[in-house]
């Protein structure tokens, strides 16, 4: 997968530059949570950084490419999602590598150079797979080949962008969660609950209204978590957290509301023998919140 | 700092040479994931008369790490690739994953090997209708739809190529006088051969601007270039595509403004001419 590469001219390759993987000596400092790669790196080789910046850097978050020439025994899109894959990537490198140096082991004295010679192999793979798998949208092949510069001194930096991810507050997580509902597998409900969570943030948005970020990331949490509820009625609070309510009839329904906060608030009214209603208030850790309710009678259909 | 007056189109400066090399409007949106490689190919039909190449490339991901869109479609044996549509004829290029659509116009093909840049209106204009023509076909043949929008993206790669004002690294500071002098720490024995560096601007808090800044040599001609690269993103406030129209309209407002204070005002006048 590349990151976020869009010019396509050949020549120009300014890929989004520019934090200097290898060589670093620093700490996990604040500099390097503000600036997260973005790009897969490139070849992290020669890093002596810490061991959280090293795997940062060697971990490439592209596929293989099919081009490689090997076969994988998964399917290549599910690699794309298991952190694993770069170890697999790397052992099998290692192991042709292995495998071919121990061929041309006489010619090889030293075992030092040989080590080299897998790091090597498997660094420039992987630099390789970054070149091609990057963020840039561009098109313009000069962009990679322009520069004396990037080809020799810097090629052992990862062109990433400095990623400084927006603080988009409140849209990043609705976008999120809309696109993890959206997304869901056979889900309808899934579905529709992402269509109505969209029209809830433009409304919101239209009336100087806010969604709680954190209500919405457990909101959502919630419904992946639990597909064999149905689809309930969805609104905003005054305060910004999201209510779900699940209405079977006058004085019938359960609701949930999505505090953002360990416990969520249960509300109930629940039909009793001779024509009496039990009404519940309370709070509960959100995994236990369903079995509560149905435990008092509440349906969740 | 500076005050940022709002720049009408009308009081642009429009450049007779312009150092634009690439300009990429890109959005990205909710993946389709009924969208196979076969609509891919029908998707084609309809813009085949204009863009009668299609090449596959790696997909471009969000440069967010938590962001992973790409979730292995039901009934897909592969990933789907991100695809370019072009020609030999006109400079523009269509780019199409599951998660977005990108326009590109480029200067410098090989068989336009130097168009002329007719401007950021006339870009967006064709990407619009390129957009529309695509949201009319998802929504046709696999009924999805493109919003809500997940990011949007305007980039410039401009290059700088050696002329009366700049013949060798030394002399960048005649190029972007305030980012050169962060590097001028030349002496006789140590010379300015190259840099890679990106600066990060924040405009407004759905707008970012990357200013990335290369200077080397091209490895075919020896020549000292510039590459510089300005990449304005964020997302719509609504997540809506109006909302991406606004955002594309202030993002091209305020990369205008960066790129005018990057730059030296006698490179401005003297090199790319203002009309």
């Amino acid at each position: 997968m590349e990151t976020a590469i869009t010019s396509v001219v050949p020549g120009v390759f300014l890929p989004a530059p520019t934090q200097a993987g290898s060589g670093s000596t620093g700490a996990k400092a604040l500099s390097w949570a503000h600036f997260e790669p973005t790009s897969p790196p490139q070849a992290g080789g020669g890093s002596s950084g810490t061991k959280a910046l090293a795997l940062h850097l060697l971990e490439p978050s592209s596929p293989p490419r099919l081009s490689a020439g090997f076969t994988l025994s998964k399917p290549l899109s599910r690699l794309v999602q298991e952190p694993k894959a770069h170890d697999v990537v790397c052992r099998f490198l290692s192991e042709l590598t292995l495998i071919s140096g121990g061929v041309s082991l006489k010619k090889l004295s030293s075992r030092v150079l040989e080590e080299w010679t897998t790091q090597h192999f498997v660094t420039t793979f992987l630099s390789t797979l970054t070149l091609t798998n990057s963020s840039f949208t561009g098109t313009n092949a000069l962009s990679m080949k322009l520069f004396e510069t990037a080809a020799r001194e810097v090629r052992n930096m990862y062109w990433v962008s400095p990623n400084i991810v927006a603080d988009y507050s409140t849209s990043q997580p609705i976008f999120d969660a809309i696109q993890a509902l959206y997304l869901t597998h056979n889900r309808p409900r899934n579905r529709q609950i992402a269509i109505r969570l969209t029209a809830l943030y433009r409304a919101a948005l239209e009336e100087d209204e806010t969604i709680r970020p954190a209500s919405v990331t457990q909101f959502k949490n919630f419904f992946l978590a639990n597909p064999e509820l149905g689809l309930p009625k969805i609104t905003l609070t005054p305060d910004g957290t999201l209510r779900a309510r699940w209405i079977q009839g006058i004085g019938n329904f359960v609701a949930i509301e999505f505090t953002g906060k360990p416990n969520a608030k249960l509300v109930a009214e629940i039909p009793r023998e001779n024509g009496l209603t039990a009404t519940h208030f309370g709070s509960e850790p959100l995994k236990n919140i369903v079995p509560v309710a149905q435990g008092m009678g509440a349906s969740f259909e | 700092m500076k005050t940022a007056p709002e720049t009408s189109a009308e009081k642009r400066i429009k450049f007779e040479n312009p150092p634009v090399n690439e300009l990429v409007i890109a959005l990205f949106h909710l993946p389709l994931t009924e969208l196979k490689a076969q609509h891919i190919g029908s998707y084609w039909d309809t813009i085949r008369e204009k863009y009668p190449l299609c090449d596959q490339q790696p997909v471009v991901s969000s440069p967010d790490p938590q962001q992973q869109p790409f979730l292995e479609a039901p009934g897909e044996l592969f990933p789907l690739p991100r695809f370019w549509f072009h020609n030999t004829t006109h400079p523009t290029l269509i780019q199409v994953q599951r998660n977005a659509f990108m326009l590109n116009w480029r200067r410098s093909t090989a068989a336009l090997p130097d168009s002329q840049y007719p401007h950021y209106e006339a870009v967006a204009k064709d990407f619009w209708e390129e957009l529309e023509n695509y949201k009319g076909y998802v929504q046709k043949a696999v009924g999805g739809k493109l919003d809500p929008i997940q990011r949007c993206e305007l980039t410039y790669v401009n290059i700088i190529l050696p002329n009366e004002l700049f013949a060798n690294p030394a002399e960048l500071v005649n190029v972007l006088p305030s980012i050169a002098s962060l590097y001028d720490l030349q002496r006789e024995d140590r010379q300015l051969a190259g840099i890679i560096s990106t600066v990060v601007y924040s405009v407004n808090p759905t707008l970012l601007i990357d200013l990335a800044i290369r200077l080397g040599r091209r490895p075919d001609t020896n020549e000292p270039a510039v590459i510089l690269e300005l990449k304005a993103h964020g997302v719509p406030t609504d997540l809506s595509l109006e909302a991406a129209r606004a955002w594309y309209g202030a993002a091209h407002d305020a990369t205008y403004r960066l790129f005018l204070d990057a730059t030296a005002q006698a490179m401005q006048e003297k090199i790319w001419k203002p009309r």
